[in-house]
């Protein structure tokens, strides 16, 4: 669903990259807080392991893992927001750590969880203030500004007070912000977390037609395979630190082949007697619920099963947890192709 | 981009920083106004001791009660730059720093410091600069001084570097934050200090007197003017003033360069 | 919950160092002042051992009686966090005061010392009392004016109930508070005519009174008097803190969440 007009050279280029950092333990209670009075202890903390990475201009690119994977760690690092503690970095031919403000013109950075937007003025005046941040003519400016609304369908938001948007044209209004002086590189970290699931299709839409119009190359972090699915044809996995796999996502999900979570509930408590003749894995069976993984081809085949056992009054298809996945994946050792799109 | 080119583009956003506050209090009017409101009764506050003390007395150290409200007046115009183009950033930057709002500053093409220092303005501070202008000339006026041109010069020129000096070691304070958690005790711990500049300097001993010049430079942008005003600096302290101020801002600057190779070493 | 308190308070050990500093920065400054009027020749109705003693004291009375609640109070009504209060306010009440206890005994710890490099360094004017009928009445007029002071916080955070902006209210009634408390200026030093008005006003309970029983200026009437006036204030500013309250809380669920 994404296009990949990479023409070859590298936009992001990294080898060995690495981040480490220490911080103070202290533990819960009175006494633990009165021994920090006097001494503390220290720990060091490996968030990135030297890894390598090559991303071309017009890529889009997921970077997925669990919680704590240094997803967070290394966009901050390609971004120039945290210092590596070693290898090499280079992004649009700049090192992003050093900021220069010629490289900071090129690129966005858009956080989930933090918003850039003021919240008791509209829109349109955070949009001013980057227009003078950014040095744009007012020409380029009030394109820009008409480009994106329509593409985010946020002309009518641009006078309305931040804090009295919902929060799904909120994150769109966030990547207008983000996105008004055109960088070349967009990095966007767990840019859906927290919306309703229109809100999410939305945004994805928009991030696919922003690289097929302008060529932006687009680096995003997630833990929702949904994003990477939507977005991605390249997608990296990591965890702990490491690369564990960097190629085509279709790759990965045939070969990780995620199992889909069946919640099915029924009218009345599901005789024992049917359920024996299912050949279906059932990983719990509750009165009038049952829960099943079922891997994806058979997943039609299950669900006619299924409504074979008695009167369903409620059907929940899932994706397994991306934290099972990864673990699935890094456990079964299995040989992953590093480097190279599709 | 050239030096001069960078300075314009700066002061372009100073002044859509401005614009933007103007359009919030023309919304927030309440605030505007009780914030004036508020300047009024810190103004009659101020006045209430040296009235007192000049009950008492007819001059302390050499200073007369009018030449005293005039100087408080000046107190009152220089706290009231300060909160207005100051105070509503300095009280924010546990924000930055501690909450990761820095982020968002550090990777646009604008200097960070220059940011999150003059971002936020608050408008109704502006009153108390109207008046402590007017008490200013009440004072010198019952003193019966005359300033010339030169006085009145040198009395702006003390006046900015004291500005520049209380900003400067100001927002030093509050890049303590980089390196130790939670200091919003340290921004009120100032402003109080600073209410020893309601006073004239000769009030206080040697010690305390040499701590308000150097450390917390409330003389400058206080007693100084005072002084130039009822007649009687040379260039000396102004020049002596100018220096401090750029030596201060040279190293409020290196200090916050210091802070942030700290904050992009540590941890998301 | 003090404890706990207590620990997590230990956490903000750096900003303590500027407490201390911010706690005897007026009162030192005030005294400064006052000394060299004396200095010059004023002639004041008291002398520079009572002005002394009494600004050494005053900056203890001052954080003993002190409360910070308004702002936070007032924030947490306008976002709606106060639900779950309005039903056991009671045990908003217990939280605060909580707070309220655990941070000033540990202010305490920390003030003491500062107090007593006050007295090595004016050691020649602090004259503290040494009859223990004295400290006996102070310690019952401290917590009667930290009652004051708190009741009086929680009335200015609930206006928040009503007003979209309390800052500015907050702010002017510590402003005009610091001087009538006699934390600026003793009111001792305020002119005759005024003071019957400065010694009958609500302020003076707060900071003032407790100071004056330790400074030992007060007749046994005065003290007397002083006594009833502050514990009538203190009834009359809780029955208007709960009534305030009250209607808050309705005012608040008529228009809801």
């Amino acid at each position: 669903m994404s296009a990949m007009q990479s023409d070859g050279s590298a936009a992001i280029s990294a080898s060995g990259l690495t981040k480490t950092y220490t911080f103070h333990q202290q533990g819960a209670g009175l006494a633990s807080a009165l021994r920090s009075v006097i001494r503390r202890r220290y720990e060091t903390r490996l968030a990135v392991d030297h890894i390598d990475l090559r991303i071309n201009h017009g890529e889009v690119v997921g970077l997925l893992g669990p919680n704590g994977a240094g997803k967070t760690t290394t966009l901050k690092m390609l971004s120039g927001l945290l210092y590596p503690s070693g290898g090499e970095l280079s992004v649009l031919g700049f090192r992003p750590s050093e900021r220069k403000p010629d490289y900071l013109r090129q690129i966005a950075l858009v956080m989930g969880q933090k918003t850039m937007l003021w919240w008791d003025v509209p829109a349109m005046e955070t949009l001013l203030l980057h227009k003078e941040m950014y040095g744009l003519d007012d020409a380029g400016f009030e394109d820009s500004v008409r480009e994106l609304a329509r593409l985010l369908d946020v002309q009518d938001l641009l006078t309305v007070q931040v804090r009295k948007v919902s929060l799904g044209e909120r994150m769109k209004l966030e990547l207008m912000a983000a996105l008004i002086h055109r960088p070349r590189i967009l990095f966007l970290d767990e840019p859906t977390i927290g919306l309703d699931v229109v809100a999410k299709a939305r945004v994805r839409t928009f991030l696919a037609e922003l690289n097929a119009l302008q060529g932006t190359t687009i680096v995003l972090t997630s833990h929702d395979m949904d994003d990477i699915e939507a977005l991605c044809s390249r997608v990296m996995l990591i965890d702990h630190g490491r690369i564990g796999y960097d190629g085509g996502l279709s790759d990965l999900v045939r070969s990780a082949r995620p199992r889909k979570l069946v919640n099915a509930t029924y009218a009345e408590p599901v005789r024992p007697e049917l359920l024996a003749g299912l050949d279906l894995e059932v990983l719990e069976v509750s009165d009038q619920v049952l829960r099943l993984a079922v891997s994806r081809e058979r997943t039609s085949d299950a669900l006619q099963q299924l409504t074979r056992i008695g009167p369903l009054v409620d059907l929940d298809v899932t994706d397994t947890d991306i934290d099972e996945i990864i673990r699935d994946l890094f456990s079964h050792r299995r040989p992953f192709v590093i480097g190279g799109g599709q | 981009m050239s030096s001069y080119g960078k300075v314009r583009r700066h002061l372009r956003l100073w002044r859509r920083f401005f614009v933007q506050a103007v359009v919030r209090d023309t919304h927030y009017r309440a605030h505007f106004v009780a914030t004036i409101g508020v300047g009024i009764v810190e103004l009659t506050m101020a006045l209430i001791p040296v009235w007192l003390l000049f009950g008492y007395t007819g001059s302390v150290r050499g200073w007369s009660r009018s030449e005293v409200i005039a100087l408080v007046g000046i107190y009152q115009m220089v706290t009231g730059v300060l909160a207005t183009f100051v105070a509503p950033n300095l009280g924010r930057m546990t924000n930055y720093i501690s909450h990761g709002e820095l982020d968002g500053v550090l990777l646009r093409p604008v200097s960070g410091q220059f940011y999150v220092t003059f971002r936020w303005i608050d408008l109704g501070q502006l009153g108390s600069v109207v008046t402590g202008a007017v008490v200013v000339a009440l004072g010198l006026a019952r003193a019966g001084a005359t300033p010339d041109p030169s006085d009145i010069v040198r009395a702006l020129l003390l006046i900015l570097s004291g500005l520049v000096l209380l900003t400067c070691v100001w927002s030093a304070l509050t890049f303590i934050a980089f390196w130790v958690q939670v200091v919003a005790m340290v921004g009120e711990t100032f402003v109080t200090v600073m209410t020893a500049g309601q006073y004239p300097l000769a009030f206080f001993p040697r010690l305390v007197r040499g701590f308000l010049t150097f450390a917390l430079p409330v003389a400058f942008a206080t007693t100084l003017p005072a002084q130039a005003l009822t007649g009687g600096v040379g260039w000396w302290p102004v020049l002596g003033g100018l220096g401090l101020a750029l030596v201060g801002a040279l190293a409020a600057r290196a200090f916050w360069q210091l802070g942030l190779r700290t904050y992009a070493s540590a941890s998301s | 919950m003090t404890a706990a308190d207590l620990a997590s308070n230990l956490v903000y050990r750096s900003a303590f160092v500027f407490f201390m500093l911010n706690t005897i920065a007026v009162p030192v400054i005030s005294l400064l002042v006052w000394r060299a009027a004396l200095a010059s020749g004023a002639h004041l109705p008291v002398n520079r051992e009572y002005l002394t003693t009494y600004f050494v004291i005053l900056s203890f009375v001052s954080m003993a009686t002190s409360s910070w609640l308004a702002p936070f109070l007032s924030e947490d009504i306008r976002l709606g966090k106060l639900s779950i209060w309005m039903i056991r306010p009671a045990s908003l009440l217990h939280e605060l005061v909580a707070n309220n206890l655990s941070e000033k005994l540990l202010k305490t710890v920390i003030l003491v010392p500062m107090i007593g490099g006050l007295w090595l360094i004016f050691a020649d004017s602090v004259r503290l009392p040494t009859d223990p009928v004295r400290w006996m009445l102070f310690v019952p007029s401290l917590v009667l004016g930290a009652v004051l002071v708190f009741t009086m916080d929680v009335i200015m955070g609930s206006l928040a109930f009503w007003l979209d902006d309390t800052g500015g209210l907050i702010r002017a009634r510590v402003l005009i508070a610091d001087v009538l408390s006699g934390s600026i200026v003793p009111l001792a030093l305020f002119p005759a005519w005024l003071h019957g008005f400065v010694t009958a006003q609500p302020f003076r309970f707060t900071v003032s009174f407790p100071v004056e029983i330790l400074t030992g200026q007060l007749s046994p009437h005065a003290i007397a008097t002083g006594f009833a006036l502050q514990a009538g204030y203190v009834l009359a500013v809780c029955v208007a803190g709960w009534a305030v309250w009250n209607a808050g809380v309705r005012a608040y669920s008529a228009v809801g969440v």
